[in-house]
């Protein structure tokens, strides 16, 4: 019964969590890569004036930034909420990759002076795949079909095209009944 | 407990936020971190406590340095307790290595997911999740950043196959059901006139049916075979 008058304690700040995670399951060289920002205000104060910069993460000369924005701003995100935040990108080439944190700042209350910076989760490294190797796994592979139909075409087609001039040259002899 | 005695302490006795390494040390939190921890998956698990078995549960834990120091958060460590005595340990979950410095009046986020396992369902379980970190001076610590009995409850909101096979069969067994019924009703209700029957096999007894133009002529020419009698009465016809 305790436990139900047990309340947080008081911390007069916001405290933000920030969590960055990759929506794509594979990372592939020229190919979209989603990436995906939550910052959650856990304190009991809103966070003001909250960015959220990436830039750092990915430089321009291995990834193209397709849709989003790699520096956010909220202007107040309160207690208890959350937002959301995601951008594609394109690795321009393949080989492993080390995905760091996103950082964010933000003003713990709405007269604090000091601005707080808080880092994200980090993804670790990760593998980008040469858009050859992914697609010699994961591509449709109709170049594959139409040889597999070719190939079994022939073992139909030619048995047929034996019978069908040995009918043409050596017409039916069947005798029907005569009546 | 008179631990001057040289009897082993009990693990049970130390205080939620303290615990003893390998080398016996009681490692405590330092007072200059803050460890934070939230819920995201499953939603709302933090007020309701329940985690959802075979689902991932995925959980952060921000951790401030609010001291003067730089902090190396090295990893966390989630285990499964038995409620009653949280010394127990159920399963102990891999270590989540992270290896950051956090630097004074800066902030972290950690992540971790687990799946718990469907032999759970039904339990409640201590679930503990600590987080290891020195500091500048290499001095240990250690936070704990959850420490509550969770229950673990079956998934029920998505498609399982047996639940499914189940409907697929019973779909099955009503459309039985209908036709069963359907031919039941119709021969009880309607009088059918007899169907009138066409032709009937009646094998090879009528031989004009049968198609003899395989066979060669000489052999289907039919001969009188000569009656048969005793070889007495023939003899006298052949010499005639």
């Amino acid at each position: 019964e305790d436990a139900e008058f047990v309340t947080k304690p008081v911390l007069n700040t916001a405290r933000l969590l920030v969590s960055k995670q990759s929506h794509s399951q594979y990372a592939v060289e020229n190919m979209d890569y989603v990436i995906q920002y939550d910052i959650f205000n856990i304190g009991d104060q809103p966070a003001v004036q909250v960015v959220l910069d990436d830039r750092n993460s990915f430089p321009t000369q291995s990834f193209e930034i397709v849709k989003g924005l790699l520096q956010v701003r909220w202007e107040r995100i309160a207690p208890g909420e959350n937002v959301t935040h995601s951008i594609t990108l394109r690795p321009r080439n393949y080989g492993v990759f080390n995905y760091t944190a996103a950082a964010a700042s933000y003003f713990p209350n709405e007269n604090a002076k000091e601005v707080r910076v808080v880092y994200s989760t980090a993804p670790g490294e990760g593998y980008i795949y040469r858009l050859k190797d992914y697609e010699r796994r994961f591509s449709s592979k109709i170049g594959v079909w139409i040889v597999y139909l070719l190939i079994a075409g022939a073992t139909i087609f030619f048995p047929y095209f034996l019978w069908n001039t040995i009918q043409n040259k050596y017409p039916s002899t069947t005798v029907r009944k005569q009546k | 407990d008179d631990a001057a005695d040289g009897e082993v302490q009990d693990e049970a006795d130390v205080k939620a936020d303290e615990t003893i390494d390998e080398s016996g040390l009681l490692i405590s939190a330092s007072p200059d971190a803050s460890v934070t921890f939230l819920f995201t998956e499953p939603v709302g698990a933090g007020e309701t406590l329940e985690l959802v078995a075979g689902r991932v549960t995925k959980f952060l834990i921000g951790f401030a340095n609010r001291g003067e120091k730089d902090f190396t958060v090295h990893f966390s460590h989630t285990s499964f307790r038995y409620p009653m005595d949280f010394s127990y340990h159920v399963q102990n979950f891999t270590a989540a290595r992270y290896q950051r410095t956090v630097a004074p009046k800066q902030e972290a986020t950690f992540d971790f997911a687990l799946i718990p396992n469907e032999a759970f369902i039904g339990r409640p379980l201590g679930l503990v999740v600590e987080v290891h970190y020195s500091d500048a001076d290499n001095v240990p610590y250690v936070s704990t950043a959850f420490n509550q009995t969770v229950n673990i409850i079956e998934d029920e909101s998505v498609f399982n196959a047996e639940s499914a096979f189940l409907i697929v069969t019973g779909i099955g067994f009503v459309i039985l059901l209908l036709l069963l019924g359907q031919h039941l009703l119709s021969r009880f209700t309607r009088k059918q006139p007899q169907r009138v029957r066409q032709y009937q096999e009646t094998g090879t007894g009528k031989s004009g049916d049968l198609d003899f133009e395989w066979i060669p002529k000489e052999l289907t020419s039919e001969k009188k075979s000569p009656k048969m009698g005793s070889p007495r009465q023939r003899k006298p016809q052949k010499t005639n």
